[in-house]
């Protein structure tokens, strides 16, 4: 039988803060955290507002043996697990490590300019010219072993594995937001069809770098409002009767959860609305919701006019006008943190679910660049 | 339980660039080691890889008019292997649309190219360079560009997924196809692996992490699995693909059915990053649940087809696992090595060694390892040296352990 999957733990950083508490608290007051980066003075991107991480991340993550092997979005993620962790009371050896499942969204390769730099420093000949030959010669000699770690992209995924113990299914997915609700749905797939006890899922992302910015300048998303930033976020999530049975607190049931591919969106945004209609339709028909009992809705939007219209015009249709303009837009509060902004998404909402006394069904949407959509209904336990 | 089969393949790697020639020469011990071509290894310490040696770009132009733009190797050596395997597996265009996707793919690498292109080594003039440079430049391409392009030319509607898992990315991708067919959340998929780090950033990263052998004077004898003389792997570049569906929707097409996938295990090793735990109990576990996962128990198993790097520690990790879990049985399973003759294909070994899994139940023979002279005495089962043996039996199981300890293991089944 199909088991209900419940948040038992929310862990998160972002532009807005760490701990979900003070993030609900800073997003609900509308606080715009958006700042211009120090390390982008003398960059053609000086003047753009980001979306970055200025709170110490967990200790667990800042005191990690692990941390040398961390690029940013491992950081990130690695930091947001250990919150969810805390946050859910879980003592996780009472699971078998095989059973728990560990579901992982992030980004593109998450290189620095200084990672590189020394490369270049010393391929470069007389003539100031890149040199192939100075590269094997020199160039390649001067990265740091440890370096390569930081650019695998699975490594959020092994850093957490092996700083937490976590031994069982497993699938990190890239490159998008739509990929990192995939991970998600991973997750409570697992949960639902009793291959895990226990699932950790969330994502990380940066693309506050110079080199993450140049590639979204040249790729040609740096348009509109869209604030680009940084963050991780992580959910835990258990079957309800186990949850139960420890008497952990609950944030909320996640009780449907949808997904649809947009084939027109490429790397880019999308102005087509009907895979956002098809995913959102997907949850609420598992969920057994119709638009009129939703109380609530996060949306995906980000700032960039394409995408945000699609949503908007799907929202508007399916919903009432009032809960088209009651809905909550994380991602222009925070920035968008990309691969870990549906499980932010997801944890505001799950907390505002717990703060509240009255019944709630909430739609959360992740949508933005690449060509997946998500949706997902969380309801009050 | 829905059974699931595969029904399309397409490979390309460096012993075959197309599923008749890959199963020909892997089942003649054929290595696809030599000198590198691709760039200028002069300077290089390692001069030697998989190459592959026919791609064929005109064929590529015709089928996705785009492809000009795309100077990411991998995606033509996947996009390649996705032409053949969907031509392979019958399927109509409707179909195909149809399809759901999941590919285990490689780093998306600088492009050295973009590096050539600076003229100095300050933030502001490499910043100039490249953002100035029209669209030639795109520092990196993102790892959904394959599936975009497949999707754009098949107008499909299916899930996609893409994931970098390192060598687990592609027995991951398969491992996930099956059970999404299996759970009923897809019916058709379209799943496997691309990589080629055989750029100059690639060699001289992994090259840099001790991983790869500096003995480019023994060229295609470079690559020793489970051998006592065995100092790192070899990188090699490929891609495989395979449709997979659902047993009545193959048989209600009278598609040909290559075999059929009947478990798939998969677990961390939660350990060290660089190192696989030394008795392989990651390993042992992800073999286990794939077993479980296929309903049988470890004496049907007939073949294994192990990761086999080659490197001092996968090969002794690896051997231990097997023999924890089959016990005495282990020494009476025939074990081979693809990258014996292939090399590392990093995401794309996964699918391309599934498809040299599939070779003994298609044509009874077991590829062999080759490079095997003299066994090290931690590696003491019976590893198929040199020559490819006689296969009874119906059961594979394929073996891909992931750099970081993502383990992916996959048994196919014999389709009667």
């Amino acid at each position: 039988m199909a088991r209900d999957a419940v948040i038992t733990g929310i862990g998160a950083t972002c532009s807005l803060g760490r701990i979900i508490k003070n993030i609900y608290r800073g997003f609900k007051s509308g606080k715009n955290s958006h700042k211009l980066s120090p390390g982008l003075v003398n960059t053609p991107f000086a003047d753009l507002a980001l979306g970055l991480v200025t709170e110490p991340l967990a200790p667990e993550c800042e005191e990690s043996k692990l941390r040398k092997f961390m690029s940013r979005d491992s950081e990130l993620v690695f930091s947001a697990c250990a919150d969810a962790l805390k946050d859910s009371g879980l003592d996780i050896k009472v699971y078998n490590p095989y059973r728990i499942g560990l579901f992982v969204g992030s980004g593109l390769a998450s290189g620095e300019m200084n990672d590189i730099l020394p490369i270049l420093k010393n391929s470069i000949d007389k003539n100031n010219r890149f040199s192939m030959k100075l590269l094997g010669q020199k160039g390649i000699k001067s990265i740091n072993p440890i370096q390569t770690f930081k650019i695998l992209n699975n490594m959020p995924l092994c850093l957490i594995s092996i700083g937490f113990g976590i031994k069982g299914p497993n699938l990190i997915l890239n490159p998008w937001e739509g990929q990192a609700a995939q991970a998600i749905i991973e997750g409570l797939e697992a949960i639902r069809n009793n291959e895990v006890d226990c699932a950790l899922v969330g994502g990380g992302d940066t693309k506050v770098s110079l080199l993450s910015l140049i590639f979204l300048n040249k790729a040609g998303l740096l348009t509109g409002k869209m604030t680009p930033g940084e963050g991780g976020s992580f959910l835990v999530l258990e079957s309800e009767e186990k949850a139960r049975r420890r008497k952990a607190r609950i944030y909320a049931r996640i009780k449907g959860w949808g997904t649809a591919t947009d084939n027109q969106a490429g790397w880019g945004y999308s102005r087509n609305s009907e895979p956002v209609y098809d995913s959102i339709n997907q949850a609420m028909k598992m969920s057994k919701i119709t638009p009129d009992k939703t109380t609530g809705i996060y949306s995906g939007f980000d700032g960039n006019t394409a995408g945000d219209k699609a949503e908007h015009s799907v929202i508007k249709n399916m919903f009432k006008a009032k809960t088209v303009d009651s809905a909550k837009h994380p991602k222009m509060s925070a920035g968008n943190t990309f691969a870990a902004a549906p499980a932010l998404s997801i944890g505001l909402a799950s907390y505002s679910i717990k703060e509240r006394q009255a019944r709630q069904n909430i739609l959360v949407n992740a949508t933005g660049i690449g060509s997946i959509r998500a949706s997902f209904i969380l309801e009050t336990v | 339980m829905r059974r699931i089969v595969i029904t399309g393949l397409g490979i390309v790697s460096p012993i075959g660039a197309n599923k008749k020639e890959f199963f020909r020469n892997a089942s003649d011990g054929v290595s696809g080691i030599g000198k590198l071509s691709l760039f200028d290894t002069s300077t290089f310490d390692v001069k030697i890889g998989g190459e592959v040696k026919k791609l064929d770009l005109d064929a590529l132009k015709r089928s996705y008019p785009g492809i000009g733009r795309v100077r990411d190797r991998k995606a033509l050596l996947g996009l390649q292997a996705v032409e053949e395997a969907l031509g392979d597996s019958g399927l109509d265009v409707g179909m195909i649309s149809k399809l759901g996707i999941h590919l285990g793919i490689g780093l998306e690498v600088f492009h050295s190219e973009d590096l050539i292109t600076c003229k100095g080594i300050k933030i502001s003039q490499i910043c100039r360079t490249w953002l100035d440079s029209g669209k030639s430049i795109h520092i990196q391409s993102p790892l959904d560009t394959t599936a975009n392009m497949i999707i754009n030319r098949y107008d499909c509607h299916g899930p996609i997924y893409i994931n970098c898992s390192a060598c687990a990315a592609s027995a991951q991708a398969i491992g996930h196809s099956f059970r999404l067919i299996r759970s009923g959340r897809a019916n058709l998929m379209l799943a496997g692996g691309l990589d080629s780090m055989l750029n100059p950033l690639g060699v001289g990263g992994f090259s840099m992490l001790g991983a790869l052998t500096l003995k480019n004077e023994l060229g295609s004898k470079a690559c020793r699995p489970f051998d006592i003389s065995r100092d790192g792997t070899v990188l090699g570049e490929g891609a495989a693909m395979f449709v997979i569906e659902e047993l009545g929707s193959a048989k209600s097409r009278e598609a040909k059915i290559y075999a059929e996938v009947a478990g798939f295990g998969s677990t961390l090793d939660a350990y060290k990053v660089s190192d696989p735990e030394p008795e392989g109990e990651g390993a042992f576990w992800a073999i286990k649940n794939a077993i479980k996962d296929a309903g049988i128990t470890p004496d049907e198993i007939n073949y294994i087809n192990a990761h086999g790097t080659g490197t001092p520690k996968n090969d002794i990790t690896e051997t231990r696992a097997i023999k924890r879990l089959f016990g005495k049985q282990a020494y009476k399973i025939p074990v081979s090595a693809t990258k014996s003759m292939v090399g590392h294909l990093i995401a794309a070994s996964g699918a391309v060694e599934l498809a040299a899994s599939i070779i003994p139940l298609k044509t009874g023979l077991i590829p062999p390892t080759i490079n095997l002279e003299r066994s090290d005495p931690e590696c003491d089962l019976d590893y198929v040296p040199d020559k490819h043996r006689e296969f009874k039996g119906d059961y594979v199981l394929s073996n891909s352990f992931g750099f970081g300890g993502q383990n992916a293991c996959i048994i196919l089944k014999r389709y009667l």
